[in-house]
């Protein structure tokens, strides 16, 4: 009933349960403590595990230096490597930094909604690069870009607006020199248009503007020493700043004609001539 | 060596430190060079040295203690055994005459298992040639490395349930052939003792 090596017929004599090969594979199982049929194999796993021979560890210190010294370099390099990635990381950050703050200031100054001082900022800004954004003052400006030019009729402009001798008491002080300021927003505006606009008004020398802006609301701005605001469509209103300390304002009543697409629905720059101011 | 001692050690080692460098290199050289014996032993010494140049570039990333300075050392040496593999697959083979092989002995010469004068590398010329490579990896991960088997799965890259299986067959195949070898070689001397 037995084989050649002793063991009955069919007994498996390598096996091996998973609690002794568990045991076995950390090498460090005595011989004797081994089942027989595996005694050599745990003196073969012993032996492998044993302390370095002389001969295995010659030229140790030569290979440390050279190990020392490519940990040296490496280092040195990854220092030096990671200074760049921070730098370049920086740059990147910054630059995404300003991008995200100048879209965002940009959609709002787009959508108007930017507080009153920077929304005009970013009107005239943005109006240089020729983008037309709300000045802020509920109607967009547009400079750069006009599309309508508005005439008021000079025979209608006796009483217009930009006469530096009518001074009123409710007037704004004298703007300074090349001052910009918003004209108040008045009643009775125009129709909401499409298109931007903007229009001319000449005023000569303290005489009453025979000219008036395409628009009734927006910014006058000086050229010189007066500011007036047109209104072109129907009627004009104006108001006028002379150096001289003259305010005046005026409203007339007439035709505007206009040029182009029209849309003035819109606040509007009315740059004048100098004003004589009034003595 | 203790976790205090080891962490001083690869602190040192990590600012390029040669005597610390030398403490590592003198715990893990000779364990490295058995282990890629056992799995080629012709490429087991080049092997050996990219090992250590690519762990010294990587030193200073290191963190964790000597048993996973360990693995990772491992990890290093089994992937460059693959790399240089891979590039000796792609270069032309050079025909050795027989008669320049058969005035070699054998590395797994049966002279050896007489245990008394049985060393480690006969003794892991024996797994090498007992054994498929997957069973002799992971025998040799486990008794070198003194790793546990999830860790030797992580380094091959198996489920540890196949790690226990690859184990399990490689040593009742090692049991076989060494009793085998054993048997053919000098029926009066029965069996590998200390």
């Amino acid at each position: 009933m037995t084989d050649g090596n002793g063991y009955p017929a069919g007994m498996d004599r390598f096996a091996l349960d998973a609690g002794t090969a568990e045991r076995l594979g950390t090498g460090a199982v005595d011989v004797d403590d081994a089942p027989p049929e595996y005694r050599d194999v745990a003196a073969v796993l012993l032996v492998l595990g044993e302390p370095p021979e002389s001969w295995e560890l010659r030229g140790g210190p030569a290979v440390a230096e050279r190990i020392a010294a490519t940990v040296t370099e490496a280092r040195t390099e990854r220092s030096v490597s990671r200074s760049r990635r921070f730098a370049s990381r920086t740059r990147v950050a910054v630059a995404s930094l300003v991008a995200s703050g100048l879209a965002l200031t940009g959609g709002l100054a787009a959508a108007g909604a930017l507080p009153g001082p920077a929304q005009r900022v970013a009107s005239v800004v943005l109006g240089e690069v020729g983008i037309s954004v709300p000045t802020g003052d509920k109607e967009p400006a547009h400079r750069g870009a006009a599309t309508t030019t508005a005439h008021l009729n000079p025979t209608m402009a006796s009483s217009v607006q930009s006469n530096p001798t009518a001074v009123s008491p409710s007037a704004p002080p004298p703007a300074p020199h090349d001052a910009t300021f918003t004209a108040p927003v008045g009643s009775g505006q125009e129709r909401p248009r499409t298109a931007p606009a903007e229009g001319e008004a000449s005023s000569p020398r303290g005489t009453p503007a025979g000219n008036g802006n395409g628009n009734a609301y927006g910014n006058a701005k000086t050229g010189g020493s007066a500011n007036g605001n047109g209104n072109a469509y129907g009627r004009a209103n104006g108001n006028g700043n002379a150096s001289g300390g003259a305010n005046g304002n005026g409203n007339a009543k007439g035709k505007a004609k206009a040029n182009g697409a029209a849309s003035t629905d819109v606040p509007l720059d009315a740059s004048l001539p100098p004003a004589t101011p009034s003595p | 060596m203790t976790t205090d001692e080891f962490d001083e050690v690869l602190a040192a080692a990590q600012d390029g430190a040669q005597w610390a460098v030398a403490v590592l290199w003198n715990e893990l050289h000779p364990r490295l060079l058995r282990f890629l014996r056992g799995l080629d032993a012709s490429a087991a010494e080049d092997v050996e040295a990219d090992t250590w140049l690519a762990a010294a570039r990587d030193l200073g990333t290191f963190h964790g203690d000597e048993r996973q300075f360990r693995a990772w050392m491992f990890t290093i040496a089994r992937n460059r055994l693959i790399d240089w593999r891979r590039r000796e697959a792609r270069r032309p083979s050079v025909a050795v005459s027989p008669e320049v092989l058969g005035e070699r002995p054998a590395a797994d010469d049966p002279a050896g298992l007489a245990l008394d004068v049985l060393r480690a590398d006969a003794a892991v010329a024996l797994v090498r040639s007992c054994l498929p490579t997957a069973q002799a990896e992971v025998i040799l991960l486990r008794v070198l490395g003194g790793l546990d088997v999830d860790e030797v799965a992580a380094i091959v890259g198996k489920r540890t349930g196949n790690v226990r299986v690859l184990q399990h067959r490689g040593l009742r195949r090692l049991a076989e052939r060494l009793a085998e070898r054993i048997a053919e070689q000098a029926p009066e001397r029965r069996g590998v003792t200390r």
